[in-house]
């Protein structure tokens, strides 16, 4: 019977061999992106570069490292990644906190939940917050991209799950001890929650980086872009010009290798964080909302 | 007597919980500043509002922009559309998640199952800017892909320029972000089924496939339907950034949804009274979408936010 369950069948070789594959082209695009980038710019012209690279150059990556602006962008993206970071987990753990103990304990709760349901139904729309922010006076400041969206009530539900299946002993020898909440919440619940904050703050990470949209709303300076908000002018002028000049041949670097030497470079912080993603991932510990 | 009680209750509830209150105020300060501030702010839909005339000055209209709205020719092509994407990629995502859990869940090899799960999820993490700015590339008139069509068919496919063609792009190129993500989610309820059911169904002389219709798919049932009734909650955004990134004028026919029909509106054309009534319906419509899904979802799964 055991060695039955163990014995790989047909089945099993045709699906690895279907995974595989579609784990494959899954990472075509990607393949495709290193090859343009580093081949030279007469192959990648004339689309001649598919899943590895032709004449290999790193012209164009030289030339992308010549561009300041992309080093202003990246340095902006940098701030924007460790003060939304900072700012988004001293704060969602400050509001995790409270509305963590039940209604019993604490008479509140019912309403901090209430007003912060309401904020995920329904919304003001686009152009109220637009004005509301120009009115505030935060357009081209970088508090603009950290404070507005500083408190995802996605992660406060993550970090409260967590906090709530902590053994409720511990918090209750830690109140006949005479900890205050902010001890109880220091000494005792962020030390056990160490690896459900990791997994929030790459997450945190991740989306202040990939972030683009409020930069194009709200800085009127293009050196104060973050680096998918540069990005984003950028691909969207290159493609521009692609389609009013005719495929110029015989360069160094065409538009697309310096395209995609942009695209990858930028993605380097994600490849950077995504082992330990992964690996946290699997361990499930991001689903805590999902399961309720 | 009674007076006297609440406010002795109420001073007692100070005493002892007053630092989590104090722990909340960050919290309700920019909810309050940036989630609710905004929504006073949708009077600026019965306005003929003007940033030098402000909230007080500009005047009053009425339901003059609503009545715009629905008489202007695109609009009801812009709501047909922004459904018709999202339930689109709604079935496709959940239908390819579903599929593409249950054969990693099959897969025997740990090694290759972790690098294949790895490569699936990786794409979730890219901007939309970072994949459209790929995608863009490769399925273009000369791209990678069009050459591998011409190859085989003879001839291409313009999925960029056809209006139906992009909508066949933006439902693929979205599974291909979010699918293995989701898939993740769902082994995990996979991994949760109880192994006895497994061990009874063996003795029982049951089949791979009837395992997989008896014990595994009602396994998973429950989450798979919370994920679909979730994400029809939000039916009316059809997904900004990969629209915004990935069409142009020529698909605008097919793909302008209410999201990027406001910014265009609102923004660029700075038409914001147009833009406040538009994303005003969009929200008051999201939100009676949301609060029956979550009803939905707390009624047939169980699932509640809080």
């Amino acid at each position: 019977m055991k060695s039955n369950l163990k014995r790989k069948t047909t089945f099993d070789y045709i699906n690895s061999a279907l995974l595989i594959l579609i784990a494959i082209i899954g990472i075509c695009p990607f393949l495709h992106l290193l090859s343009v980038a580093f081949s030279s710019g007469n192959m990648t012209s004339q689309y001649l570069v598919s899943i590895y690279p032709k004449e290999f150059s790193i012209e164009a990556f030289k030339e992308v490292f010549q561009d300041n602006r992309m080093l202003t962008a990246t340095w902006v993206s940098v701030k924007r990644v460790f003060l939304g970071t900072v700012i988004t987990m001293v704060l969602t753990i400050l509001t995790a906190y409270p509305v963590s103990f039940s209604a019993q304990e604490f008479g509140a709760r019912k309403f901090y939940v209430t007003f912060m349901v309401i904020t995920m139904m329904f919304g003001g729309g686009l152009i109220p917050c637009y004005i509301l922010n120009s009115r505030l006076g935060l357009i081209n400041k970088i508090w603009v991209l950290v404070v507005p969206g500083a408190i995802p009530t996605f992660n406060v539900i993550v970090i409260m799950n967590f906090f709530r299946n902590l053994p409720s002993s511990i918090r209750e020898a830690g109140m006949i001890d005479g900890a205050n909440d902010f001890k109880l919440l220091l000494r005792i619940y962020a030390p056990l929650s160490l690896p459900c904050f990791a997994t929030l703050i790459t997450f945190c990470i991740i989306g202040h980086w990939n972030a683009w949209f409020d930069g194009m709303l709200y800085m009127r300076n293009v050196d104060l872009y973050p680096l998918q908000t540069f990005l984003q002018a950028k691909i969207a002028s290159i493609s521009n010009i692609k389609s009013q000049q005719k495929v110029e041949q015989m360069l160094l670097v065409s538009d697309r290798s310096l395209m995609y030497a942009y695209i990858a470079l930028s993605c380097i912080p994600i490849m950077l964080v995504f082992p330990i993603l992964s690996k946290h991932i699997k361990s499930g510990l991001v689903l805590g909302s999902v399961k309720g | 007597m009674k007076n006297a009680s609440i406010s002795v209750r109420l001073g007692n509830h100070i005493r002892r919980h007053w630092q989590k209150h104090l722990m909340m105020i960050p919290c309700l300060g920019i909810l309050i500043l940036f989630n609710y501030v905004p929504m006073v702010g949708i009077v600026m839909g019965f306005q003929n509002y003007s940033p030098s005339k402000g909230f007080f000055g500009s005047p009053w209209v009425g339901l003059d922009w609503f009545k715009f709205m629905f008489n202007m020719s695109n609009f009801s092509s812009v709501i047909w559309n922004t459904l018709f994407i999202s339930i689109l990629k709604i079935v496709s995502l959940q239908l390819a998640s579903v599929i593409f859990a249950l054969m990693l869940h099959e897969m025997k090899m740990p090694r290759t199952r972790s690098l294949v799960q790895g490569a699936a999820i990786f794409p979730n993490f890219l901007s939309w800017v970072v994949c459209a700015g790929i995608i863009t590339d490769v399925v273009a008139q000369d791209g990678m892909l069009n050459q591998i069509i011409h190859a085989v068919s003879g001839t291409n496919i313009s999925f960029l320029t056809n209006p139906s063609w992009f909508i066949v792009l933006l439902v693929i190129t979205n599974v291909w972000k979010d699918a293995g993500y989701n898939a993740v989610i769902i082994m995990a309820a996979l991994a949760g089924i109880d192994p006895n059911l497994y061990e009874a169904a063996d003795i029982d002389g049951a089949t791979r496939m009837q395992k997989m219709r008896y014990v595994t798919l009602p396994g998973i049932s429950q989450i798979v339907a919370m994920l679909t009734i979730l994400a029809l909650g939000g039916v009316m955004s059809g997904g900004f950034d990969q629209i915004w990134n990935m069409y142009n004028a020529t698909v605008r026919s097919s793909s302008e949804i209410i999201d990027t029909y406001v910014y265009r509106m609102g923004v660029n054309s700075g038409m914001y009274s147009l833009g406040t009534a538009v994303g005003l319906f969009k929200s008051a419509v999201g939100a009676v979408l949301l609060l029956l899904s979550h009803w939905a979802a707390k009624k047939y799964a169980g699932y509640q936010i809080f």
